[in-house]
């Protein structure tokens, strides 16, 4: 079967945001993943196979959003992906740290749906991630 | 007649026999109400739950039509409350108003008032979040009662609702009391009072110039909280090393240009190294080319955290190449100076942010 070019991972463990983020994308035509723990997170990115774009939050169990960022990093194969990285504070020097890490985009709780899915959108149209084309039917 | 004195033993041990029965049935019945008790409230909650979560996940997306709301039942009221306001907190932009209009077409304005007469601060912290995120008009009372009580918590929260309500109004009598509660949970007030900072930093300014010298530090350290901007001669005179010693530190936090980098680098040598360390994270955040003797001597100084500080803001001074640094911190006469520049050096190349 074919899969969407619009994939994206969810790693996000807040009972309220979880499912939100999960509507906001799959009302956006998006095939959704989502995981709720940082361990089972990191398994699922040393297995499987690379997604365009991932959400990572950053207070989960287990491995917390910026280990898990900076694990998904120094994978090769996820080098190229998309990442936005959410937090509960909006902190100057969290969202340097998720820079520096190696996060694409940072939001600050609490989120605003559309602008979440704008962001996102975003980087399917200037693409890095699908390929030319795919981008322009969003 | 001969009485038996194994007659006694007998009846006392039924009796205690038939009360030990007595009261482990009590408690087994006791314990199968509970029970029964606690899974009818899962029950509930999982009938609410799949009815109204996603609901409100829809609506909050601008899903739904209106004709398909459900009718809230009166023992689902409590419940609500908590999953909207989760809702509400969690979000910002389109979808706070679409919730605030479900909120109101199920009227929960009527039970959230009710929350605020109970005596469970939780439950009364909930009323005033409910009727705040409805910018309920007729909550504006309660809320400037509220503000006026002792417990920080309820004021707190009632400041944040009457800011919600009527800003123009709520303005002048919250930051009268902010100046007067110098006990409140910065945390607490920055993330709550944090989004209306617009609003309460010009009177946060005004409050500042007519401040007795006991609430200096206080307004200073809660601008600081509420990222106020004062222009740099008016921190000056707090700068003075004549001046408490928490004052000095609100001022050296406060700081935004190189205007009053003199008085900072007096400081430099003040007694208390509590001033000292915040003038080694100043002078990395704002100083200059030449501040870079001072905070070499920073580095040398008796206290831990100064020369933690110092050797900070060292590890990111753009002034120098690092190699010229690394030769100039060998050449100091202070081997931990040397070992604390060593360790941050290396932390901060690991970890830049």
């Amino acid at each position: 079967m074919q899969r969407s070019p619009f994939q994206v991972l969810i790693i996000e463990d807040d009972p309220f945001m979880a499912p939100l983020l999960t509507a906001v994308f799959k009302r956006a035509q998006f095939e959704v993943t989502l995981i709720q723990d940082g361990q089972e997170a990191l398994d699922r990115l040393q297995r499987h196979a690379w997604v365009p774009l991932v959400l990572i939050d950053s207070m989960l169990p287990r491995v917390n959003g910026f280990e898990l960022l900076k694990a998904l990093r120094e994978l090769p194969q996820w080098n190229d992906t998309r990442v936005i990285f959410l937090n509960d504070k909006d902190q100057i020097t969290d969202l340097k740290k998720a820079f520096a890490l190696g996060a694409d985009d940072y939001l600050a709780k609490p989120l605003n749906p559309d602008e979440v899915l704008a962001r996102a959108q975003r980087f399917f149209h200037t693409n890095k991630t699908t390929g030319a084309g795919v981008s322009q039917s969003i | 007649m001969f009485h038996n004195p194994f007659d006694s033993y007998w009846t006392a041990s039924f009796w205690v026999g038939t009360t030990t029965l007595a009261v482990t049935g009590l408690l087994l019945l006791v314990l199968l109400i509970l029970k029964f008790i606690h899974q009818n409230q899962q029950r509930k909650d999982h009938r609410f739950n799949q009815t109204w979560f996603p609901l409100l996940v829809h609506i909050a997306l601008g899903d739904e039509a209106e004709q398909a709301l459900p009718k809230l039942r009166k023992d689902d009221d409590w419940r609500f409350i908590q999953l909207w306001v989760h809702f509400q907190s969690s979000l910002h932009g389109q979808a706070n108003d679409r919730l605030r209009h479900l909120g109101l077409q199920v009227g929960c304005a009527r039970k959230a008032h009710q929350l605020l007469r109970s005596q469970h601060r939780s439950e009364q912290v909930f009323g005033i979040l409910c009727l705040g995120y409805l910018r309920d008009p007729t909550a504006k009372d309660t809320f400037k009662r509220l503000i006026e009580e002792d417990r920080n918590t309820l004021f707190i929260f009632a400041a944040w609702g009457l800011l919600r309500i009527d800003p123009a109004f709520a303005v002048a009598p919250v930051v009268a009391q902010l100046t007067q509660r110098q006990d409140l949970d910065m945390a607490q007030t920055s993330s709550l009072l944090k989004p209306f900072r617009h609003l309460i930093n010009p009177e946060l300014s005004g409050a500042l110039n007519q401040a007795p010298p006991d609430q200096i530090a206080w307004l200073l350290k809660l601008g600081y909280a509420m990222e106020l901007q004062l222009d740099t001669p008016r921190l000056r005179p707090y700068l003075a090393p004549t001046q408490p010693m928490d004052t000095v530190i609100g001022a050296l936090r406060l700081l935004l240009s190189s205007d009053c980098l003199d008085s900072v680098r007096s400081l430099a040598n003040h007694p208390d190294w509590q001033v000292r360390t915040q003038v080694a994270i100043t002078l990395g955040r704002i100083g200059e080319e030449q501040d870079l003797d001072l905070l070499l001597s920073l580095l040398m100084d008796p206290l831990w955290w100064v020369r933690y500080r110092a050797a900070q803001s060292l590890a990111s001074w753009h002034f120098l190449e690092r190699a010229l640094l690394n030769q100039m911190i060998a050449a100091l006469p202070d081997r931990y100076a040397q070992e604390m520049a060593q360790q941050i050096f290396t932390q901060h190349e690991s970890h830049p942010w």
